[in-house]
């Protein structure tokens, strides 16, 4: 197993936290989401047994993604590159900021939360295999 | 291996109390992440090599490769933020199936790999022998809209100067030769007055027919980013159907396909009803037109006043699908003399057969308002490919075009190219000599055998041309001779003679033109795989095989797109399209022409801003490009569309792109994160719609028009939402080949094909 250096280890606790995040706006005012506060209005957050899910009930991975190679998780292509959502996509009338905004456990809080719309960088990923494999090395 | 959940908590805590206070988005992981690149990682500019926008990239190399790549913070196009397809960036080049030599079919079909030596050999010998027996237009070369300019200007010199034949045309024909022409015709000069400056400064954004959240993302940002620092700023979305960019507008107002001509002249109805147009404006400096047969004549203000009567919004709101309050409310905003006002547009208008119409359509709202040529006011027509303006407008890589605006057609034109070049007079072909065959012309010629060989150069028109059934048996007769440059197998290469691996983007030198008049330079940075090489070498050196030497100088060697950079630069001087110099595009993130004595022009035709206009012109407004001064505002019938549904075939079909896919797909359906968030091209259908098909999300679905048909899966979700009525195919996905079913009926003005409407039915498959 290739062994993470800390510059690496550093940014990959960084990055684990903002893995998932997805910056917007259009929050209702005034609510709390996040762990604090129990699940979000649309059923996503973490359940009692200390587990997350999004809205669709979908586990959100929580740390347990690394490529032991790169030092990076699944869901980031190379270092500096958006992390692709770890979760489903769901319904789209549901605000990535309901869960994202506070975020809390393992869900990851924004940092620009001024970026509108979070799927033109964080696209959400199916399970299927590669159309071609990749030569890429991060 | 994985983190205890415990250390991975307190992790998150002290990094999301740092998060908070975070301003910008160059965040403090941003720069941990870099941190961690190897340490020998250098970075180095590049615009991106997907979509018009041109936002600026930075690439990081180590040991010959990217390892990573960031936006470009000093890039004034996108500030420091990348889409995901510009993320993708990195991974494109590493598809595991990179062409990596030279290939030549067999009498069995099959592919066998050959030297440079042979394969450039080979087309040299066939392209001389089919020229000594049928002529110069016996070969074509078919380019595109993300050649280089100096790919694009090789080959215009080579076939026009050289070889003496009209026959090159690019895939940019297919994508925004209704906005040249809508340009040319109103302002008698190619590209859009202003720039994305007026995004910073713009009140309200017109939005027709472009799906800017996902074909120009990080436009659209700059355009929320906008609307974030004044709430006042309002984003007026019209299209024939949902998508994401309705997320981000304050309005969204579907609206009948085809329509968009009703629309338009109902807006200018309702500017001049509501005296909200500026007569001062337009007597001074417009004339006003409509076309007859076979030529154009003026009209008076009073005849065009009488034309747009048919068009009230009590009359069209009907056929247009919107109410005659909310067009009138509408147009009333746009004519509101305190607001400026930015209209975009892109496929929606320019992939119909009146597209060049409905272009004149828009710059006549400017033009009646005055709003254009100054900040914050700009008719903008938006592109599809990195340098779809640079290269095919700009070098103009048409089969009627010469660089800088010029015409084959013109006799001085040809003169003054032919001086450049340093070529005897009467070299470039006239149109008499040489006929014009536009794109989907010569397509025809191809498959009918009358052409007999094309070089495909960086694109893939056996997936992107319309009607592909009308033309695959011909081009697959074996007797087309097709030579093909490409980086990766495509539905082209398969019917393909010769196939030369080509280098892409960071693996060679080279400059693109993006949608706001803004050149680009990027350095070669790594090698490319194999023996790959650039698509300038590769013509290059068939020309000097060929003979034509004299053409591209052997001292050119070692600095071959500079030079052809430079010769190109001197075609531009004095025609108000003067390019920069070599060294400021190295040095810069580019510059916008006309670039005059080092200075670049944000906002054309305004002498406070365009050192070009005269010192005489009527309150420092000088429109150029046409001999008086003046811009021409265009009387715009209502006509039919070439095909509409009908009782057989009763369903819109809508084609295009999706956010994560380029065009045919070839590059970012090898980026493992772009092709695993949309696999395969789907048909989006109304909920009324698949459920009177009998059909739900993820059943197969046959779409069928007279033309072909192709089967694939159902969805039926909210961010592309449909009418009903109208379905929407996107045509990354090979396997699923949505322009065999297309109707190939072209603009009489502009030659470009309607991608976005044809008549189909579906049944479940």
């Amino acid at each position: 197993m290739k062994k993470i250096s800390n510059t690496k280890t550093s940014w990959l606790l960084t990055t684990l936290l903002v893995a998932v995040l997805v910056g917007i706006t259009g929050c209702a005012d005034g609510e709390v989401f996040g762990p604090e506060a129990g699940m979000t209005p649309d059923g996503g957050g973490p359940t009692p047994d200390g587990d997350v899910v999004t809205p669709d009930g979908d586990m959100v991975p929580d740390g347990d993604i690394i490529d032991v190679d790169s030092g990076l998780p699944a869901n980031v292509a190379f270092f500096g590159a958006p992390p692709a959502m770890p979760h489903k996509a769901y319904s789209c009338n549901v605000d990535c900021l309901n869960c994202h905004k506070t975020g809390g456990g393992t869900i990851p809080v924004t940092t620009h939360p001024e970026r509108m719309i979070c799927v033109q960088c964080h696209i959400p990923q199916q399970d299927v295999a590669n159309f071609v494999d990749t030569n890429f090395k991060p | 291996m994985s983190i205890p959940r415990r250390t991975f908590l307190k992790g998150s805590a002290a990094v999301a109390a740092g998060a908070a206070t975070a301003p910008m988005f160059k965040d403090t992981w941003l720069s941990e992440a870099h941190a961690a690149l190897p340490t020998d990682a250098v970075w180095n500019k590049a615009p991106c090599r997907f979509c018009g926008a041109g936002c600026g990239a930075e690439v990081a190399t180590s040991k010959g490769r990217i390892v990573a790549v960031r936006g470009d913070e000093q890039s004034p196009v996108n500030k420091g933020l990348l889409c995901a397809k510009g993320y993708g960036l990195a991974l494109m080049l590493y598809g595991k199936d990179r062409l990596t030599k030279p290939q030549i079919k067999q009498p069995d079909g099959t592919f066998k790999d050959a030297t440079w030596e042979e394969a450039l050999d080979l087309i040299a010998t066939k392209w001389k022998d089919l020229i000594a027996k049928d002529g110069p237009d016996a070969v074509s070369i078919y380019g595109s809209g993300q050649w280089t300019i100096p790919e694009g200007y090789a080959a215009q010199k080579w076939i026009k100067g050289g070889i003496g034949s009209n026959n090159l045309e690019p895939n940019a024909r297919l994508c925004m030769a209704s906005a040249v022409v809508g340009f040319l015709k109103t302002y008698g000069i190619d590209e859009p007055p202003g720039c994305y400056d007026d995004f910073d400064t713009a009140d309200y954004f017109f939005l027709w027919g472009a799906n800017m959240a996902e074909m120009h993302p990080m436009l659209f940002n700059r355009i929320l980013q906008r609307k974030q620092a004044d709430a006042n700023v309002k984003i007026i979305n019209f299209s024939t159907f949902g998508h994401l960019t309705d997320q981000g507008a304050d309005e969204n107002h579907l609206f009948v396909p085809h329509t968009d001509l009703y629309l338009l002249n109902a807006f200018a109805q309702v500017l001049v009803e509501n005296d909200l147009h500026d007569k001062a404006f337009i007597d001074a400096h417009t004339n006003i037109m409509k076309d007859t047969d076979g030529g154009s004549v003026t009209m008076t203000w009073d005849e065009y006043v009488t034309f747009l009567q048919d068009y009230t919004p009590d009359k069209v709101a009907a056929q247009i699908g919107m109410s005659a309050a909310d067009i009138t409310r509408l147009a009333k905003m746009f004519g509101d003399p305190a607001k400026n006002c930015v209209s975009t547009w892109t496929m929606g208008a320019n992939q119909h057969t009146r597209g060049v119409w409905v272009n004149n359509q828009f710059h006549n709202l400017h033009l009646m308002t005055g709003k254009v040529s100054k900040p914050g006011n700009s008719p903008f027509s938006l592109t599809g490919q990195p340098s779809a303006c640079g290269t095919c407008r700009e070098v103009g890589t048409f089969t009627h075009r010469l660089p800088s605006d010029r015409l084959v057609a013109n006799a001085d034109h040809r003169a003054e190219i032919e001086a450049i070049w340093n070529l005897p007079s009467g070299t470039i072909p006239s149109p008499t000599d040489s006929p014009l065959a536009h794109a989907t012309a010569l397509w025809g010629k191809l498959a009918a055998g009358t052409v007999k060989s094309v070089w495909v150069s960086v694109s893939n028109p056996m997936q992107s041309l319309p009607n592909l059934n009308a033309i695959r048996d011909g081009v697959d007769k074996g007797e087309l001779f097709m030579i093909v440059s490409d980086m990766y197998p495509t539905e082209t290469t398969k019917y393909a003679d010769v196939i030369l691996p080509s280098s892409c983007w960071v693996e060679k030198e080279g400059m693109f033109g993006n949608s706001e008049r803004r050149t680009q330079h990027f350095d070669k940075m790594i090698d490319p795989p194999g023996d790959a090489k650039s698509d300038v070498w590769q013509f290059v050196e068939v020309a000097r095989k060929m003979g034509y030497d004299n053409l591209f100088p052997k001292s050119w060697d070692g600095d071959l797109e500079k030079n052809l950079y430079n010769e190109y630069r001197e075609c531009t001087l004095g025609t108000h399209h003067d390019v920069a110099t070599y060294d400021d595009l190295k040095a810069t993130r580019g510059l916008r022409w006309p670039v005059i004595n080092g200075k670049e022009t944000k906002w054309r035709f305004n002498s406070k801003y365009d050192s070009e206009v005269s010192a005489s012109a009527v309150d420092g407004i000088e429109f150029y490009g046409k001999s008086d001064g003046k811009a021409v505002i265009w009387a715009r019938p209502y006509e039919a569309p070439a095909e509409a549904p009908s009782t057989e075939y009763p369903l819109w079909l809508c084609t295009g792109r999706v956010l994560v896919h380029w065009h045919t797909g070839t590059m970012t359906r090898r980026v493992p994160q772009l092709h695993k968030s949309v696999p395969e091209a789907l048909v989006y259908l109304s909920n009324n719609d698949a459920a009177t098909a009998g059909v739900t999300d993820g059943d197969m679905v046959k779409i069928t028009s007279i033309r072909g048909s192709v089967t694939m899966k159902v969805a039926t979700e909210c961010q592309t939402k449909v009418p009903d009525g109208l379905i929407f195919v996107p045509f990354f996905d090979e396997s699923k080949l949505i322009n065999d079913v297309v109707l190939g009926a072209v603009d009489p003005q502009s030659f470009q094909p309607d991608y976005k409407k044809c008549a189909v039915k579906i049944e479940k498959a």
